[in-house]
């Protein structure tokens, strides 16, 4: 059983809003620091921390036809659905590649302009520099940040 | 070092000896006869009594060659020998390099080569000094001249016989020498004088043994310069000659004889060869050439330092490589006089036919060194065809018009150049850029003269490369500045016609498919996590990579849950894609995606970023 720390220097790049676009994108992420990983324990990682994600309120998952509509609207399906499906979707895949057409994300306003108002930008690529600078504790900043 | 040359040589000479022992259906001599003459080139005198010999008889040979530097017409003698660099302590007799022959009874001689301050001239003779021992182990020597010019020793080494030239062997034995110039007996020691202040004549006898198969019948035993014997015996590179087919008269063993039992002095001529032998032609084709030491680079200082690393290169077979050498053997000799010949001939005429060209070698020594390093490589009419058009190419300068049509012709010029390569990666480079001429129209003359700046350059360093070494360039190598020149800094409308052009051999699947993604990884800036972000875009720019780089796709379809994301399907589960992006990157307009390129791109997925 793999277990991992999303605040951990190996995982925090989810935190990164200019990075993961997708749950796709999400579990490829994971897969590159967990190479020989089962996709049984992919599936597993991948949702748990999209779990984090959207629960802390960082992330939301867009409308399915965002691309189309070019609205990114908010899918309308509870948190709790959207799980629901997503581990119904995992269960009959043989590959993370099935999830490309799905669960676009974007990361919240308030999380992305906090951030951007510390000095991130696009070109920002030295993550954990940026967070140790600027930021201090993540997880802490996150509390004392989100919306109530 | 100067093993590698003796293993060298040793190992020509033995190859010679053994094809012709092989070879020769006609052969009646005993093969042990083959076997039991060793030879070998060496580089050290181990032996004292021969050293000491070496040392008395050089003082004797530079006395009996004496130079008489006298001025017969009454000039100022003090001002001649000022100008003159010849003395007789010119005349060495090179230990470096010598043969060593065993004959069948194990005995040795030894052969060494008298080096003199003209040979390098219009020498036709070689003079060795050939030490042997009698029958009564007493140490001997005589001094052999072979009156033969460069040429024609390299004509008796490809035939392997001195048939023709028997009669330009002579000798004459050291402890003879007479003190009677001018005497009728007396010949010139050295045939030509360049000089004709001074009169170089030698003491010495020769007698010629193998001339109207007089004098110096029957077997020879070695034994000396004296009576009716030969005073040694040359082994013709090929043994059968030895052995008395020609000529009769030296070494007829009879027809009885059943092999060899004689105890020859074998010796053959020993000729080594330096760079202060070479010689430089002269403009005037019918002026003598000038040596090489005495010869003032005006033009091209570069080329005397060029002109002695190479002649100092000597390939050796025996490891497949060149190593260093003071000293070479005629073949390889007479093979660099021939390109450095050719070569300044070449320069000569470039000179005539396109004097800016010339210049621009003049002025760019290391172009005339790749010159002449491509042109020792590729001795041949079309190499030296290419190295004209090369120089020509080189030389043409950057052109600041403000007429689209003279950067056309222009690059017309470089990319027909380039296509004369006969390389289809130059060819596809070639066709691309010749296919954006037609576009030049719309396009603005800044635009037009970026074009040519980056074909121009492409095809100097291109040429310069080719020169230096044979290479298969890679068209996706060549492409990319356009490309980079397109997406960063192009108009719109240009950008996209010059992305949309890009040919479709030059995006096949495969090689050059996977280089040109691989140089794309490298475009812009780098992002967070796998990405490139491409500023200054446009989606029109996106798009019209994007169709470029799928044009030999599979497949383009919609994905198959969101038609917005445009799946090129590269085969083998590879696929690159085409979508907007969920503003992860504000404002960003399009995304290209490669999925599953993990073993080029060692990731799943690596995105390119196109931001405004």
């Amino acid at each position: 059983m793999i277990t991992i720390n999303v605040f951990s220097t190996k995982y925090n790049g989810v935190f990164h809003p200019f990075g993961i676009e997708s749950l796709y994108h999400l579990a490829v992420y994971i897969r590159e620091k967990n190479i020989d990983i089962e996709l049984d324990d992919l599936n597993t990682l991948t949702l748990e921390v999209f779990q984090y994600l959207i629960n802390n309120n960082i992330i939301y998952v867009l409308e399915n036809n965002w691309m189309k509509n070019k609205e990114l609207n908010k899918i309308k399906l509870s948190n709790n659905d959207l799980i629901k499906n997503i581990k119904e979707k995992m269960s009959s895949s043989k590959s993370m590649d099935e999830f490309y057409d799905f669960y676009w994300i974007k990361y919240q306003n308030w999380y992305r302009e906090g951030l951007e108002n510390k000095g991130l930008n696009v070109y920002t690529i030295k993550w954990n520099e940026f967070i140790n600078e600027r930021i201090g504790d993540l997880e802490k900043w996150i509390e004392e940040n989100k919306p109530k | 070092m100067k093993n590698n040359l003796l293993k060298f040589g040793l190992l020509v000479l033995l190859a010679v000896f053994t094809f012709h022992s092989c070879s020769d259906d006609e052969q009646v001599i005993s093969p042990k006869s083959v076997d039991s003459i060793k030879i070998t080139i060496e580089d050290k005198i181990d032996n004292e009594e021969l050293n000491n010999k070496i040392g008395q008889d050089l003082l004797k040979i530079r006395q009996a060659f004496q130079i008489n530097t006298t001025n017969h017409k009454g000039e100022n003698y003090q001002k001649k020998t000022e100008n003159d660099s010849i003395s007789i302590e010119d005349i060495e007799i090179n230990i470096e390099a010598f043969n060593v022959i065993e004959n069948e009874n194990g005995k040795a001689s030894y052969t060494f080569e008298v080096d003199f301050p003209l040979n390098n001239l219009d020498s036709q003779e070689i003079i060795n000094l050939h030490f042997y021992y009698d029958e009564n182990n007493q140490l001997k020597r005589q001094l052999i001249k072979y009156e033969l010019s460069n040429e024609e020793l390299q004509t008796v080494i490809e035939n392997q016989s001195f048939d023709g030239f028997w009669d330009r062997i002579s000798y004459s034995n050291l402890d003879d020498l007479e003190t009677t110039p001018n005497s009728e007996k007396i010949t010139a020691a050295r045939s030509s004088d360049p000089c004709s202040c001074k009169s170089k004549k030698s003491t010495v006898k020769w007698k010629t043994p193998y001339s109207n198969n007089s004098g110096y019948g029957g077997y020879s035993s070695g034994t000396g310069g004296s009576g009716g014997q030969t005073p040694f015996s040359v082994i013709p590179i090929s043994l059968q000659k030895l052995w008395g087919i020609a000529p009769a008269s030296a070494y007829y063993p009879g027809p009885n004889y059943v092999g060899p039992t004689c105890n020859c002095n074998y010796t053959i001529p020993v000729r080594y060869f330096s760079v202060g032998d070479l010689t430089i032609p002269n403009t005037n084709s019918n002026s003598t050439p000038t040596p090489f030491n005495r010869r003032y680079f005006y033009y091209f200082p570069e080329l005397k330092n060029k002109i002695t690393t190479y002649y100092n290169q000597v390939y050796v077979s025996y490891i497949n490589s060149y190593m260093t050498s003071t000293q070479t053997t005629l073949e390889d000799h007479n093979n660099k006089q021939r390109f450095i010949t050719q070569f300044f001939k070449f320069l000569y005429k470039l000179r005539t036919e396109n004097y800016s060209a010339f210049n621009y070698l003049a002025n760019n020594p290391q172009k005339t060194v790749a010159v002449f390093n491509f042109l020792a490589e590729n001795n041949s009419f079309n190499a030296y065809e290419f190295a004209k058009s090369t120089i020509d190419i080189l030389s043409l300068p950057v052109i600041t018009s403000n007429n689209k049509i003279d950067y056309a012709e222009e690059i017309l010029r470089l990319t027909n150049h380039l296509k004369s390569f006969g390389n289809i990666e130059d060819e596809i480079y070639a066709d691309y850029i010749q296919s954006l001429i037609p576009e030049f129209n719309n396009m603005t003359i800044n635009e037009v003269r970026a074009i040519y700046g980056h074909v121009k350059t492409t095809c100097n360093n291109l040429t310069i490369k080719y020169l230096k070494e044979i290479i298969t360039p890679i068209v996706t190598d060549l492409v990319i500045p356009v490309i980079t020149y397109a997406l960063f800094e192009a108009t719109a409308g240009t950008a996209v016609k010059l992305l949309q052009k890009i040919p479709l051999p030059l995006v096949l699947r495969g090689a050059r498919l996977n280089n040109l993604i691989l140089k794309t990884t490298e475009l812009g800036n780098p992002g967070f996590g796998n990405a490139r972000l491409i500023p200054n875009s446009t989606v029109a720019k996106a798009e019209a990579l994007f169709a470029s780089l799928t044009k030999d796709a599979i497949s383009v379809v919609p994905a198959a849950n969101n038609p917005a994301i445009t799946v090129a399907h590269m085969g083998n589960g590879m696929k690159i894609i085409l979508r907007p992006i969920s503003q992860t990157v504000p404002s960003a307009v399009r995304v290209i995606e490669y999925q599953n390129f993990n073993t080029l791109l060692g990731v799943d997925s690596f995105s390119l970023k196109f931001i405004p």
